[in-house]
């Protein structure tokens, strides 16, 4: 009995009465409209650009986003090439979606080697004591505003390049890919680390039990085993690198030109829109076209995410079950 | 059957010592490490280094002089720290909110999932499009919209601070989310039960017992963001960010006596990040402008890593006291 | 209890910051805002620093863009002055006629393009067309100009600059069939001028064009003569001994110059008209020639 007086004493005691109980329907609904917003925002944005890129189609054919069709001396050619200023524009988006590959598939590889590295370390190999030291090293890498590693590129690796590889053209597709890779390699190191944490102590311990050596342990099993995490994490990056826009301004050289060399310069979708939507005059089929480039991107970068989701949420049900 | 714990380092210690490929393979992976490292260290010294030289009160403090070859970034530093205060009044409310929502309301259901989803999703939408939207939504559809319909002349519909606190807003929401939900999952179930069983309400156990312990967490979260929000360029190209702006954007409030400074969030902002971004391409010179090139990317460099540097402490600690809670 | 005060005054702050928006108008000094052309930005800069010392209730604001953008900005409002790097096209005269806006042009300044090649080119004089062969992609190795065996690497400006398009109207020009000729799609496109002379400095390859003013003083650069069609001989070059060659560029004997305008919205009056006043005066003019652009002719 004195218990119980006990707990009435509490400010909580009061038997919930209808006001409660609708004070508390209340705050539950201000919550869920909250988490709603989120929802619209996403929601908006996509709409927002399928509406304004859409429209690009009723000034722009479908075909000529792929090519432009020219008759020279009685010949059909097609052009792909992206001239929206031009007197007889072409609005081509395929030199800018291969540039945008050319930049970010080096980058993503670069960035996979280096990345899984490092996760492979923080997980497997480094103590307790340098992991604490070298996550927040790593992560301080992934906040290095973009603007800073473009200027960086631009200013001083451009010119160690210059005498290392003597390439074509001074600011070119790979130097960009190397400033891409900085900010990568820290997103595929930190979810790599995730992927191996999540594989089941007992594994590990099994496959040294039956003799295995570290290397094989890592590379046969760890590795096989995180598989879908690290896929996962790799898409993730790449996605990252399509949609990275400051350093590929700054570093590539941004020539819209139809090539697959390395060593020219390459330009992507993400810097053609910030080089040409602040100076582009309304509803032109010009600002058109770039907000269906932002709706390509859109596109793209929620398919990949869509793609890497998926396969982590088959991993973890995987290593639940 | 529960399995004892071995120190697998130590069984590792007792093998044989030359496996040829796992030297190789694990001195190629510590190689890869610590040339990162390498690299970010050399590329943070030599910021420090040329940046060190031009950093003094003057310099931090003062406007652009003499195109942009003398005089400081006080104007660029002070817009900043103005975005980024709406941006984190902005999105801050939203997102602990939505992730109060996510962690301690939903129910595994198809919303939630939906939920999750777009969250994640919005992280990655590219910083440029969020430009785009800011550009085209907030600026020419809301903006414009507000000054049609109240004959406010020119006010709203042009590029602001305002939108591009608001677009950089949406663009950190993610980050706080995350955060917050990863804070407030951390906060131990008993204790939540504990709390109901004394006949808590729901909001009662969250507002008097989750929050308090998942707060250096969720602030985590919001360290971030503001960090993320000061590093961003791409977005803010179309959304104000001006050349040269020597007066700060204030605005006086008169109140008949007296009058109140007042920063008016309708006005064009100098920005650290776009200010290095101009100064590496449309300064007369680079070559003279460099030292301050250096200066400002110093700037910044040091809010952001300070910034992640406390994320890191804050989520540290908490992690920590978790763990102890969990033990006791 | 000290965390609630502290989101009260937050929040108050940003409720009196937006409602100061609508009254700042009124009390703030009056502001100027200039928007238009990269070339002209810097210029403008200097002009607005030394209006504002003397006249301190004024405020001028400065932003970059490209003529484009200017145009644009004083069409739907945005700014009250533009400054172009070109004229008015036809479109946006027509635009601006729908939208009873009337643009009043003024001359403030002249600007001479220069071609630019890294010092170690052994290239010292081009004539227009081989200009004009060079960026329309006809001419692509520095071999066929007398120069070494290289292919030449051409860096441009974004297609919204008026440098872009003033240099695509008085260089490229038009084809046989009448349409102007484009860019080579291998031109690079950097973000503005100072990263262009940047890049030309540092690529032995490297062929570029931008404001003399720009150049004119750079060691690390150097700029191209140029000779007029009529195959007289002549060549000429807009600088002279480290400084801008005034004379060349009045006298028209100079291809690549151009006037510098400023747009206003009708007869300028108040504040903007005593801007674009200092911008014509001796003060202002002399700004001009301190920026390495050319001042208006005395006479």
């Amino acid at each position: 009995m004195e218990r119980v007086n006990d707990l009435n004493k509490s400010p909580y005691a009061k038997s919930k009465s209808k006001k409660t109980l609708l004070k508390e329907r209340i705050i539950k609904y201000f919550f869920t409209i909250n988490s709603l917003v989120v929802i619209i925002i996403f929601t908006l944005i996509f709409v927002f650009l399928l509406q304004e890129g859409l429209k690009a189609l009723d000034v722009i054919a479908i075909k000529d986003f792929v090519y432009k069709t020219v008759f020279e001396n009685g010949e059909e050619g097609k052009l792909y090439q992206w001239y929206p200023t031009s007197e007889q524009p072409r609005f081509s988006l395929i030199p800018l979606i291969l540039g945008s590959l050319l930049i970010s598939i080096p980058a993503t590889l670069i960035s996979t080697v280096f990345g899984i590295s490092v996760g492979i370390y923080l997980s497997e190999i480094a103590s307790i004591k340098t992991r604490e030291f070298l996550k927040p090293i790593i992560e301080i890498f992934a906040g290095i505003p973009t603007v800073v590693l473009g200027f960086f590129m631009l200013v001083v690796v451009a010119s160690i390049f210059q005498d290392i590889f003597n390439p074509v053209n001074r600011l070119n597709a790979f130097l960009a890919s190397i400033g891409l890779s900085f900010i990568i390699i820290p997103i595929i190191s930190s979810l790599t680390e995730d992927a191996f944490n999540a594989v089941p102590k007992e594994i590990r311990m099994a496959s040294y039990a039956l003799g295995a050596s570290k290397f094989q342990t890592v590379f046969r099993v760890l590795i096989p085993t995180a598989m879908s995490g690290l896929s996962a994490s790799i898409i993730l990056g790449f996605g990252r690198a399509i949609g990275e826009t400051m350093i590929v301004l700054m570093a590539s050289g941004n020539a819209a030109e139809l090539s697959f060399e390395l060593f020219r310069s390459a330009r992507t979708m993400t810097a053609t829109i910030a080089a040409e939507l602040g100076e582009v005059s309304q509803d032109s089929a010009h600002y058109f076209a770039l907000f269906f480039i932002g709706l390509v991107l859109f596109v793209i970068t929620f398919i990949l995410n869509m793609v890497a989701e998926l396969i982590l949420n088959r991993m973890r049900n995987k290593i639940n079950y | 059957m529960k399995m004892t714990d071995i120190d697998i380092k130590s069984l590792i210690k007792n093998r044989k010592k030359t496996d040829l490929q796992t030297m190789i393979s694990m001195f190629l992976i510590k190689f890869f490490t610590y040339s990162i490292v390498a690299v970010l260290f050399l590329i943070l010294g030599k910021i420090v280094y040329e940046g060190s030289a031009v950093i003094n009160r003057q310099f931090l403090t003062s406007a652009p002089q003499n195109n942009m070859t003398e005089g400081g970034i006080g104007p660029a530093i002070f817009g900043t720290l103005v975005v980024v205060f709406l941006m984190i009044l902005f999105a801050v409310p939203v997102g602990i909110f939505a992730a109060i929502y996510m962690s301690e309301y939903a129910k595994d259901n198809v919303f939630n999932r939906i939920l999750r989803v777009t969250v994640n999703n919005l992280a990655g939408v590219p910083s440029i499009v969020f430009g785009l939207f800011g550009l085209g939504f907030f600026v020419l559809f809301i903006g414009r919209g507000y000054d049609s319909i109240f004959g406010a002349g020119l006010f709203l519909g042009k590029p602001a601070m305002l939108w591009a606190s608001a677009t950089l807003a949406i663009l950190v929401l993610p980050t706080i989310i995350v955060s917050s939900i990863e804070a407030l999952r951390a906060v131990p179930r008993n204790q939540r039960i504990a709390s109901l069983g004394l006949g808590a309400s729901k909001w009662q156990t969250i507002k008097n017992v989750v929050l308090p312990q998942a707060r250096p967490g969720i602030l985590t979260g919001v360290i971030l963001s503001i960090s993320r929000g000061a590093g961003e360029t791409a977005p803010l190209l179309f959304l104000g960010c001006a050349f040269f702006l020597p007066q700060l954007p204030v605005g006086y409030l008169d109140l008949g006596l007296f009058s109140i400074p007042m920063i008016n969030p309708a006005e064009q902002f100098m920005y650290l990040s776009y200010h290095i971004f101009i100064l590496a391409t449309q300064s007369t010179n680079p070559t003279i402008t460099m030292p301050i090139q250096y200066g400002t990317t110093m700037v910044l460099i040091s809010i952001v890593i300070l910034l992640n540097l406390t994320a890191v402490i804050f989520r540290y600690k908490f992690r920590q006291t978790m763990n102890e809670i969990k033990r006791v | 209890m000290s965390k609630r005060s502290l989101h009260t005054v937050s929040c108050l702050i940003l409720c009196l910051a937006v409602v100061s928006c609508k009254i700042s108008d009124k009390n703030v000094k009056n502001t100027i805002l200039v928007k238009g052309s990269d070339t002209m930005v810097n210029l403008t800069q200097r002009w607005a620093e030394q209006f504002m010392v003397s006249h301190p209730d004024i405020s001028v604001q400065v932003t970059g863009g490209g003529s484009g953008t200017g145009i644009a900005s004083l069409l739907n409002g945005t700014s009250n002055i533009a400054n172009l790097s070109r004229e008015l096209k036809e479109k946006e005269i027509e635009k601006a006629k729908s939208l009873n806006i009337f643009p009043q042009r003024f001359e403030v300044a002249l600007d001479g393009i220069a071609i630019i090649v890294n010092p170690d080119n052994p290239v010292n004089s081009l004539s227009l067309d081989e200009v004009k062969k060079i960026y329309s992609g006809e001419i692509n190795n520095w071999k066929e100009l007398g120069g070494t065996d290289d292919e030449i690497v051409l860096y441009g400006r974004e297609n919204s600059s008026g440098t872009y398009e003033y240099f695509k109207e008085a260089v490229l020009g038009k084809d046989e069939k009448g349409f102007s000729v484009d860019f080579s799609a291998r031109t690079q496109v950097l973000q503005g001028t100072a990263a262009l002379g940047q890049a030309v400095s540092l690529d032995l390859k490297g062929i570029g064009y931008g404001g003399v003013g720009y150049f004119a003083s750079r060691k690390d650069l150097k700029v191209v003569h140029i000779k007029p069609e009529n195959n007289s001989g002549l060549k000429f070059s807009p600088v002279l001994n480290g400084e801008v060659n005034y004379e060349i560029i009045w006298n028209g004997n100079y291809p690549l110059s151009r006037y510098l305008y400023c747009y206003t919205n009708g007869i300028p009056t108040n504040e903007i008209k005593k801007f674009i006043d200092f911008i014509i005066s001796e003060n202002g003019q002399s700004i001009v020639k301190d920026m390495q652009y050319i001042p208006l002719s005395t006479n």
